[in-house]
């Protein structure tokens, strides 16, 4: 027969989901043929609920003040970040002829290759970035299906096959970023993952606007 | 700076230790790329992808708290993009995205990812009570129930001479809120 505090006991490692075995079976029996315990159970159960409601609602407010301090840090950051775009926008219209920005727009015939056989990777698979992707904010995010068991290196290349940045990520990360360098001419780039064993590969267009119609 | 698998650890120690301040590093190292992925990816609206990353976050914490993630075997970052993603999938409730098996297995093991919950009127009354609650109840049952700290830890965040002396407060606060709780049950005729 259990007293007071040890049905207490019990009940509250019901709640957190400690029970052990042979306590699952006592708390069982208990429920069957304690009217007065089952009772308490249903208002535990309920009790549970709200807490979690409550509980969350507090972490939300928390959220919200955080939410204020970052909009009062980044209103700054837009308005910079808007200028920035704006200053590459028209140098990108002045600074290229059509011609060249045909030349940096072309793809590599051996590359494109590379990407129709390999079907984005097998061992190592990306699902993230899409293929042609319109990068429109200096910012790559990665989502890997299957990540690398080693540690992983990126590498983007520009039509010229020419390394023009390189990022290491721990093994087995399922998402990551990479922020790319600002003074990226418009283009077609690549990005190759690699994890030392396999390596799997996609592109990517930076100033997709500028893109020459022909 | 990019954080190092040790930081991440040390984040998951540091939130099971009850520091805020590390929920808080979380959120804000992680919110614009999570945001950020779900918009680029997904087509989610800012709004709808900020609150699934707040629930995204509510659910880590809580796996975090109650012992069910002590260790990490990948970044604590990819662990909150892998319960965000369910969280979105679950949300949207759609098949517009194709979802692989191992996805949808996921999803039906853990579907409550992300449903609003809905308040029976006891449950409702439960939580009125909570919100008026006053100390030391607000914060033992909290502590005890939701934050999931041990009775020994309570007794000194609190200052009881023991965790029996805790264990004994928390009881009479819980037969307490029980006994306000059926009486308002009565007045609603719940």
């Amino acid at each position: 027969m259990l007293n007071d505090i040890q049905k207490s006991d019990l009940l509250d490692k019901y709640l957190l989901d400690t029970l052990s075995t042979s306590e699952q079976q006592q708390f069982d029996e208990l429920l069957k043929r304690d009217t007065a315990f089952a009772e308490d159970v249903s208002f535990h159960k309920d009790f549970m609920v709200g807490m979690d409601a409550v509980g969350d609602e507090q972490l939300k407010g928390l959220f919200q003040t955080i939410e204020q301090e970052l909009a009062a840090q980044n209103a700054k950051t837009v308005l910079i970040d808007k200028a920035k775009q704006l200053a590459t926008d028209i140098q990108g219209k002045v600074n290229y002829t059509a011609d060249q920005l045909i030349a940096l727009f072309r793809p590599v015939p051996s590359y494109e290759m590379i990407m129709n056989y390999t079907n984005r990777g097998e061992d190592l698979e990306v699902i993230t970035p899409a293929k042609n992707y319109d990068c429109k904010d200096q910012v790559l995010h990665f989502e890997m299906k299957a990540p690398g068991s080693n540690e992983m290196t990126i590498l983007i290349e520009n039509n010229a096959q020419e390394k023009v940045q390189e990022v290491k990520v721990a093994e087995q990360e399922m998402f990551f970023t990479i922020k790319l360098s600002d003074d990226l001419k418009p283009g077609i780039y690549y990005w190759k993952v690699s994890d030392g064993k396999n390596m799997v590969m996609g592109d990517f267009y930076l100033g997709k606007n500028l893109l020459p119609k022909v | 700076m990019t954080k190092t698998r040790n930081d991440h650890q040390q984040w998951v120690a540091d939130i099971r230790a009850g520091k805020r301040t590390a929920l808080q590093e979380v959120y804000k190292a992680y919110r614009g790329e999570f945001v950020g992925w779900l918009q680029h990816h997904y087509s989610c609206q800012e709004d709808d992808a900020l609150d699934v990353f707040q629930e995204s976050v509510i659910i880590m914490y809580k796996h975090i708290r109650s012992g069910k993630l002590e260790s990490l075997s990948s970044s604590l970052k990819t662990y909150l993009f892998g319960i965000g993603k369910r969280v979105y999938f679950n949300k949207r409730k759609t098949t517009k995205h194709t979802l692989d098996v191992a996805d949808q297995v996921r999803l039906e093991a853990e579907d409550h990812y992300g449903k609003k919950r809905e308040l029976n009127d006891r449950q409702q009354v439960i939580v009125d009570l909570l919100k008026k609650l006053r100390e030391p109840c607000k914060s033992i049952l909290e502590l005890f129930y939701y934050q999931q700290y041990g009775l020994e830890a309570i007794a000194q965040s609190l200052g009881y001479n023991s965790k029996d002396v805790a264990k004994a407060q928390k009881v009479r606060c819980m037969k307490r809120l029980r006994s306000v709780a059926t009486k308002n049950y009565k007045k609603g005729d719940i």
